[in-house]
């Protein structure tokens, strides 16, 4: 349900565009909503990104973990991810959503972070994170 | 030989041939067959009033030399009655009666000095009004005959019997008034003897020999075959009378006593050497020795009983009265084996010998033994008893016996084979001390006891098997009585032990468990006697019970006592169990886990056991009551003592009631009641344990009680195999980095929390109420409320355990109308995420969900780590401060004051880093927007950024920069520069990444305030 309700106001919007936005157009998000799907590892670290295919819908699930911090495949944080893009289908990146646990209903806390992709390769992937942090990552 | 003697010897044998041969002569002319014939004749019609037929009758004289002997051939008596077995009464094949020749040749008389009997049948009948068809002599000649008889002629007056020999006699008996009925076959009879038939006096030698002879009435049948009796002798002068018998054979016999005592007997081969019995000055006496060999009795039921014996030995003086017959017998048994088809052998090669005093009435239906001793082997019993026959439907027995002190090994000896199986792999041993027993017993269609008392005492008792049992008891007195119980319908055991240690040990375990003393009252229903299943209860009252395992668990049960109810009868295949206890009090102590003690203890307990069923959980039926007063415990690892005020409860196998339970761990004060339900499912696995409790405190003391459970759980962690464990310990549990609190699986409990006062650190909080719930391994704080001087406060929370090291814990955190400073306070992280609300004062609502997962030592993993806050505050005030003076000289008027109108601040942390969402906030003439990033972990480096939208000063936009690591705030950096956020709220004018940070925010702050309930 928090799913929809987050890819319905979040999914497309209205905006203007500033000169210093480098932003990818629609055929550049589906490329990338396949070529992301997979296992990646940040480079110099142990810190494991999984992006599982959207299936039929506009979102994906993933989950991510570290293991430097002894957390193994299946007990990292579940999140949501899609392309944030505007009603012109233009997009400035990936967007990922957490969905906290503890609540006693459907009512889940969320929090979101974006990160504006650079390039996905067969094995390689770099994005840039909202305060300007670049990141690579190599498939697994 | 001189010849004077030969010629007189010559002479002598000749004059004797000549007498001899002149009294053929004379017999031969005298009395001719047809002259005796006739004449005997006529002497049978003078005595004899029914039909008498002979053929002939003969003198001979050599078959009974120097006597002459009449021989009666065919002679038969015939009295017809109706319903009698025949009409002959008497027919004998060859009768001889020898005369005594020198009695009739010196006064004429006949006098008849023995009978001889050959092939003689004879069928005595009575019909039902008791005449009988043997009443046809006379002891007198008819008035008629009298008159012709003249001189000597036959008087039973001289006659003198000497010798009877009756061979092959067949007789019957048929008395119809007493529905008796007799018969023997080939009786032979050799009877020398000098007896005065006039007066009924004298003795003999007796031989005799019977054949088969049997005997009927309503009630009994006997049946005997091939008795022989030789040499006996017979004595009787008219005052004392013996009787000597040196063997007497008895072949098979056949007995059946009926009526409501049925028995049934068949003994083969009885032999009775030396009976001797005599009658003297009116007192009889009776000894001898009787054999059995190969004998059988048959009771009533299908069941065979078999006896035998080497030696019968009977020593019995007899006297009597009118009334009762008495005698000091003195018997002894030797080699007595006896078995039964159902039980085996029962007593096997057993000496028995018992003297006593024992008298009956004459009619044989009312006996007394008095004075009795009895040996069994080495065992010595004494007593008295009564039996009472006198009617036929019952027996009534009184019995007063004293067992004498012996040991329970040579009672053991005397365990007949049969049993002695069971007893297999059994060590017993213990000193028993008189055991008196006094009975009154029926015997009827069903045993009946009407009375019982057995008083005994055990001492140095000790039984040991091969089960690695082994028990002691030092005294036991036991008392059995009969009838007992409200209804008269139980047996009565009081039992008083002294020492009773009991040792259950094998190469794993040692259990003691020891009893300084106590007394035990049953009652068991006597229909157990009958085959019933029992029925008992049992009321005890013991001292205190120390129990120990392995010597390091130790249980000090003080003074139980109670009653129980053991009942396996009522229902088919099941034993009900019921309980109740009270102690005054409990102590337990394992080792260096567990030290405590309770006070009063109560405790009631019924259990129905269905051994039918096939799982072990179905077959047991559980029900309790219990309550504990005052317990108090040292719990390893818990750093205070738990104590027990009160604790009530009641369970059965589905359900626990914890009715009240009031407990005290540390500063917490707890009352619990509630219910735990699917037990039974739970313990086959095939549920979750479902708990619904509520807990009621004025005090609950969190962060105490988080310092003492942690570690609890860890146990089983290290008991299961589980996958996860093994993917971060190579070899076993790690415990360095701390045992955290690992939440159960497979249990769902919800606890319902009302707490007065709830102190985590140095907070407190009020009137906490939500509920606290456990599934399956998760712990969730659900909609937690409570509140603090500080703030109304709502928290939901959610902790999982996985595995040691991987812990979750999750939360929504709701501060309403909080003072700042309260909260920061309460919250202390607060500060390391939001470092710049420390700047602020006033009230404000505060926001907060996050989770992730923790190192074992409740550390967060920061990687795991998400959270989103939101606080938003109006009229809060800017706290002077350095970092503040540095802004407002670069932003502000110094004049400016710290009011700040409105506050909104979202931020969330993902990513190791903390994202300071755009806020916006407007003080005096300025309008700010401020937003940041900074990282939480190593230096926790920072850039923020303020975007002056609206100044006096400057009149457009301003912004600045400031950079630098939180860990080093002496080396800020501020610097001035673009406007980043002139246009975020001009909507026209948002780019795509504005307009996504605009809605992130939101959806950081709606999706908080959501959560708020």
């Amino acid at each position: 349900m928090m799913t929809v309700i987050l890819a319905s106001s979040m999914g497309t919007f209205t905006s203007c565009k500033s000169d210093e936005e480098e932003l990818i157009d629609n055929s550049t998000v589906e490329q990338y909503t396949k070529d992301i799907v997979g296992r990646w590892l940040m480079d110099g670290s142990q810190w494991y990104w999984r992006f599982d295919a959207q299936g039929g819908g506009s979102v994906g699930y993933g989950e991510n973990w570290d293991k430097e911090d002894d957390v193994n495949e299946g007990e990292g944080k579940k999140f949501e991810w899609f392309f944030d893009t505007d009603e012109q289908g233009q997009s400035n990146g990936l967007m990922v959503i957490y969905f906290m646990e503890a609540t006693s209903d459907y009512s889940n806390p969320a929090t979101g972070a974006p990160y504006s992709i650079k390039s996905i390769t067969s094995t390689k992937m770099t994005w840039v994170t909202s305060d300007g942090e670049t990141q690579s990552f190599t498939r697994q | 030989m001189k010849k004077p003697v030969k010629i007189t010897l010559i002479s002598l044998g000749a004059l004797l041939g000549l007498a001899v041969v002149a009294i053929v002569v004379v017999c031969t002319l005298v009395f001719s067959k047809e002259r005796l014939t006739g004449w005997v004749k006529g002497f049978a019609s003078e005595y004899v009033t029914c039909q008498t037929d002979i053929e002939s009758v003969e003198l001979t004289f050599f078959s009974s030399f120097p006597n002459v002997a009449l021989c009666i051939n065919d002679l038969a008596i015939i009295n017809p009655m109706e319903g009698a077995q025949s009409d002959t009464l008497l027919g004998v094949h060859r009768l001889f009666a020898e005369l005594d020749v020198m009695a009739f040749l010196h006064d004429g008389s006949i006098s008849i000095s023995g009978f001889t009997l050959k092939d003689a049948q004879a069928n005595i009948y009575i019909n039902a009004d008791t005449v009988p068809n043997y009443d046809v002599f006379r002891t007198e000649p008819s008035a008629e005959e009298q008159t012709d008889t003249t001189g000597g002629g036959f008087s039973l007056d001289k006659m003198s019997l000497h010798n009877i020999d009756i061979q092959n006699l067949s007789a019957t008996f048929l008395d119809h008034a007493h529905q008796m009925e007799a018969r023997g076959r080939n009786v032979n009879l050799s009877l020398d003897t000098d007896a005065n038939i006039q007066e009924l006096t004298g003795g003999g030698d007796i031989d005799l020999e019977i054949g088969e002879l049997l005997y009927s009435d309503s009630l009994n049948y006997a049946q005997l075959s091939d008795l022989r009796l030789k040499d006996s002798h017979l004595f009787y002068d008219g005052k004392d009378a013996s009787v000597k018998m040196p063997t007497l054979y008895v072949g098979a016999q056949d007995y059946l006593l009926s009526g409501d005592v049925v028995l049934l007997a068949k003994i083969w081969g009885m032999e009775l050497d030396g009976i001797e019995a005599e009658w003297r000055d009116k007192k009889p006496s009776f000894k001898g020795i009787t054999r059995l060999d190969s004998s059988f009795v048959t009771l009533g039921n299908d069941d065979v009983m078999r006896i035998s014996t080497q030696a019968v030995s009977i020593d019995m003086p007899l006297s009597s009265t009118d009334e009762r017959w008495t005698s000091a017998m003195n018997t002894q048994v030797k080699a007595l084996c006896f078995a039964m088809d159902s039980q085996g052998t029962l007593a096997d090669n057993l000496d028995i010998s018992t003297q006593f005093e024992a008298s009956t009435n004459t009619t044989f239906n009312d006996f007394t033994v008095s004075n009795m001793t009895t040996r069994v082997g080495s065992q010595a019993v004494s007593g008295n008893l009564h039996v009472d026959m006198t009617d036929t439907t019952r027996l009534l027995a009184d019995v007063d016996v004293t067992l004498h002190a012996t040991s329970v090994g040579e009672i053991l000896a005397l365990v007949p084979e049969a049993y002695k199986e069971s007893l297999k792999g059994m060590k017993l041993a213990a000193q028993l001390s008189d055991a008196h027993i006094t009975s009154n017993l029926e015997v009827g269609k069903a045993l009946g006891l009407k009375h019982v008392s057995v008083e005994t005492q055990l001492s140095q008792f000790s039984y040991a098997d091969d089960t690695n049992l082994r028990c002691d008891v030092e005294s036991l007195k036991a008392k059995v009585t009969y009838p007992a119980g409200k209804q008269g319908k139980e047996f009565g055991i009081d039992a008083d032990m002294d020492k009773l240690n009991v040792v259950m040990a094998d190469d794993t375990t040692n259990i003691r468990v020891a009893i300084p003393g106590g007394t035990a009252n049953l009652l068991l229903r006597d229909d157990i006697i009958d085959g019933k299943d029992p029925r008992l209860s049992v009321k005890f009252d013991l001292q205190d019970i120390d129990v120990r395992m392995d010597d390091t668990v130790q249980v000090a049960i003080q003074t139980p006592q109670g009653s129980a109810d053991v009942d396996m009868a009522s229902v088919k295949n099941c034993i009900k169990v019921a309980a109740n206890a009270t102690l005054k009090g409990l102590k337990l102590k394992s080792g260096s886990d567990l030290d405590g003690q309770t006070g009063a203890a109560n405790v009631k307990f019924s259990c129905l056991y269905d051994e039918s069923k096939k799982d072990v959980l179905d077959q047991i039926s559980p029900v309790a009551d219990f309550s504990l007063r005052d317990g108090h415990f040292r719990i390893a690892g818990l750093t205070h003592d738990m104590l027990l005020p009160e604790l009530t409860a009641t369970f059965n196998k589905d359900k626990a009631v914890l009715n009240n339970c009031q407990l005290n761990l540390g500063n917490s004060q707890m009352n619990l009641k509630g219910t735990v339900s699917n037990i039974n499912d739970w313990l086959k696995e095939k549920a979750l344990l479902e708990g619904n409790l509520t807990l009621k405190s004025p005090l609950v003391d969190v962060g105490q009680l988080m310092d003492m459970t942690s570690g609890i759980g860890c146990e089983e962690e290290e008991a299961a195999p589980a996958e996860a464990t093994a993917t971060n310990t190579a070899g076993g549990i790690d415990h360095s980095q701390g045992d955290p609190f690992l939440v159960p699986k497979d249990v769902k409990f919800v606890i319902t929390t009302d707490i007065a006062t709830a102190k985590l650190d140095d907070n407190s909080f009020d009137n906490v109420g939500g509920q606290l719930t456990v599934d399956d391994g998760v712990l969730v704080l659900e909609e937690m409320g409570f509140t603090s001087k500080a703030a109304k406060m709502q928290l939901t929370a959610l902790y999982r355990s996985p595995r040691r090291n991987n812990l979750f814990v999750g939360w929504t955190f709701h501060l309403l109308d909080i003072d700042i400073a309260e909260m920061l306070k309460l919250v202390p992280e607060i500060d390391t995420i939001v470092p710049m609300l420390s700047s602020f004062a006033g009230k404000a609502e505060f926001h907060l969900a996050g989770e992730t997962s923790l190192f074992a030592d409740y550390t967060p993993k920061m990687s795991s780590l998400q959270a989103t806050a939101a606080i938003e505050g109006k009229d809060l005030t800017v706290l002077d401060s350095e970092t503040f003076a540095t802004i407002k000289k670069y932003l502000f008027k110094e004049s400016t004051t710290n009011k700040i109108d409105t506050l909104s601040v979202e931020m969330a942390v993902n990513d190791k880093k903390m994202s300071l969402y755009p806020m916006l906030i407007g003080w005096d003439k300025y309008e700010a927007i401020i937003s940041g990033k900074h990282t939480i972990v190593g230096a926790m480096p920072f850039n923020y950024h303020i975007s002056i939208t609206k100044c006096p000063l400057v009149g457009g936009h301003l912004g600045l920069d400031i950079n630098g690591n939180l860990d080093d705030v002496d080396n800020i950096s501020f610097k001035l520069g673009d406007c980043k956020y002139a246009n975020l709220y001009r909507p026209e004018k948002r780019n795509i990444t504005q307009e996504q940070t605009l809605r992130l925010k939101s959806l950081i702050s709606t999706s908080l305030k959501r959560t708020v309930k």
